[in-house]
């Protein structure tokens, strides 16, 4: 599904952000990518979006190495791309539903056939009572459920989280990684950076640890070793 | 070869599919855009004046030009050459002059105006009637005023003239072609005026569109990195602003239009009084309708220009990080 093949990352600034890490993940999988904060965790998470590119290696994403992808078709991969944020990233100038509905809108979609799959969206996320809310009267976990009724909501093979509990307490980080987890129950292949090591360990799932850009273990998923 | 047909069926449906939510999204921004400049509708109003002032200058001064020029032709039909006579001819050999002008069949009407009548005229058309109290003698000559035959030529009428002039009675014979060449020199020159103001101002137009479609961008950053997140098009990210700089450049041509008829009114009385001074039947020239689709078109046009100039500089720029 997805394949990290000697990926390194130099900044501008001569900051090393990935050094030569090879990782698999498999389809449908869900994978933890933890560390402390500056390790990597972020970027290689954009580098999946091509929302960064990297200095070498190569990056097979469905047998197509998309480091070399054309500009043109970026906004295509995207489509099969859900991002969450830590900040969540909502539009405050448009009710919760428009923010659901614009993954949507952008891939063409007719308005009506937009609205009934953002409103199951906002269902799966426990929010349809509040699709015509504005999103800055929600509570911060309420907030992060909207981004995640979002990313979900073109239903992509990918879902990527960068620290999707960031800014909330214990109780809700549960209830947000919980919610992630459902949604790889029905066959998204999710990838969640965070660096609360101690919620990742309770889910028990796969998790691999990134130490100043180094990935600490093999990078292969459990069933193949 | 049925799995071909049927593939070619669905890309066919597909293709409409397509197409269909192509010309949705394309209403939906013409729509939204027109909304969004009335959300603020300050600053979108300062906008269209400033563009509607640069579309009405040039407009006016066409217009203007088209007076003109329809002014300067009803002038052409009625032609006339002013004989002003010697002052030291008697009355009776000046009307005898005028009567045997009247023969000739060059002239269509021959009209002679004493001494007396010239001042009677002259007191009833200006207010120097106090200054003539104080002249002993009356200063001015007696007029034969010749309207020619319709069908001379320019030449014809200049030969004329210099024919008259050898006449020792005419002391000045002037020829109102003279100033109505002047007055088309007058136009050309407006023509041309407008053709250069028009570039200038073209190019003012989108600056202050691109200016604002700059500042409309970087409001709306924000939707822009999230909209580009998940997947937009740069053609979908640009759509929306390219409707939002013609709708302005269509309202600022609608203003401009209303700026220029606002302007004939307000010129339509003095114009009525001086025309009226000219015995003419001129009236006023007021914007047609395909004047006033040309302004909103190249309002449009232009605004679309601008818009594309900003978004072509800035909208790439904005990357999500």
């Amino acid at each position: 599904m997805l394949l990290f093949q000697n990926v390194s990352k130099r900044y501008t600034s001569g900051h090393e952000a990935l050094r030569n890490v090879s990782l698999e993940i498999s389809g449908g999988e869900l994978i933890f990518l933890t560390g402390h904060s500056g390790a990597g965790k972020s970027t290689l998470l954009k580098l999946i979006p091509i929302l960064e590119k990297p200095t070498s290696g190569s990056i097979i994403m469905d047998g197509a190495n998309i480091v070399r992808m054309k500009k043109h078709y970026i906004p295509l991969l995207r489509r099969n791309i859900g991002m969450v944020f830590q900040d969540h990233h909502l539009l405050f100038d448009r009710s919760v539903l428009s923010n659901v509905m614009l993954p949507l809108e952008v891939s063409g979609m007719d308005r009506r056939e937009c609205r009934k799959r953002a409103q199951a969206a906002l269902d799966k996320v426990g929010l349809l009572n509040k699709q015509d809310r504005q999103p800055i009267t929600l509570s911060t976990g309420e907030q992060q459920r909207v981004g995640i009724a979002r990313a979900v909501v073109n239903r992509p093979p990918i879902l990527l989280a960068d620290e999707p509990t960031g800014n909330l307490d214990p109780k809700l980080s549960k209830e947000i990684m919980n919610l992630l987890a459902e949604f790889n129950a029905v066959g998204v292949t999710t990838i969640i950076a965070t660096h609360d090591i101690q919620l990742a360990k309770q889910m028990r799932r796969r998790m691999v640890v990134l130490h100043q850009g180094k990935l600490l273990e093999a990078g292969v998923p459990a069933n193949k070793t | 070869m049925n799995t071909r047909k049927q593939r070619a069926a669905t890309s066919h449906v597909t293709r409409i599919v397509q197409i269909r939510s192509w010309s949705a999204h394309h209403a939906g921004c013409l729509q939204e855009s027109l909304l969004r400049l009335f959300r603020t509708p300050l600053s979108s109003i300062l906008t269209m004046m400033v563009l509607a002032i640069a579309l009405a200058l040039p407009g006016g001064l066409y217009v203007l030009s088209q007076n003109l020029l329809s002014l300067s032709k009803h002038w052409d039909t009625d032609t006339q050459i002013t004989l002003y006579l010697n002052q030291d001819i008697e009355d009776q050999k000046a009307e005898l002059l005028s009567e045997q002008m009247a023969k000739d069949p060059r002239f269509m009407q021959v009209k002679y105006l004493s001494r007396e009548r010239a001042l009677d005229e002259f007191r009833q058309m200006t207010e120097f009637q106090d200054a003539l109290e104080h002249i002993a003698e009356n200063p001015l000559p007696a007029v034969i005023i010749i309207t020619p035959s319709p069908g001379l030529s320019t030449q014809d009428l200049a030969d004329i003239r210099t024919e008259l002039l050898e006449k020792s009675q005419i002391e000045l014979a002037q020829l109102d072609l003279e100033w109505i060449k002047r007055l088309r020199g007058i136009i050309e020159i407006i023509q041309h005026a407008v053709i250069i103001i028009a570039a200038i101002l073209a190019i003012a137009v989108i600056l202050v569109v691109g200016n604002t479609i700059r500042l409309e961008i970087e409001n709306r950053r924000d939707e822009i990195v999230i909209t580009k997140l998940f997947g937009a098009t740069h053609a979908y990210i640009r759509r929306p602003f390219l409707y939002d700089g013609m709708w302005f450049g269509l309202m600022g041509g609608m203003l401009a239009c209303l700026l220029v008829v606002a302007a004939l009114w307000l010129l339509r009385e003095p114009v009525v009084r001086l025309i009226a001074l000219y015995d003419s039947s001129f009236s006023l020239i007021y914007p047609d309708i395909v004047f006033i689709a040309g302004i909103m078109l190249c309002g449009g046009l232009l605004g679309y220009l601008g818009a594309w100039s900003a978004v072509s500089q800035h909208l790439y720029k904005i990357e999500p990080e």
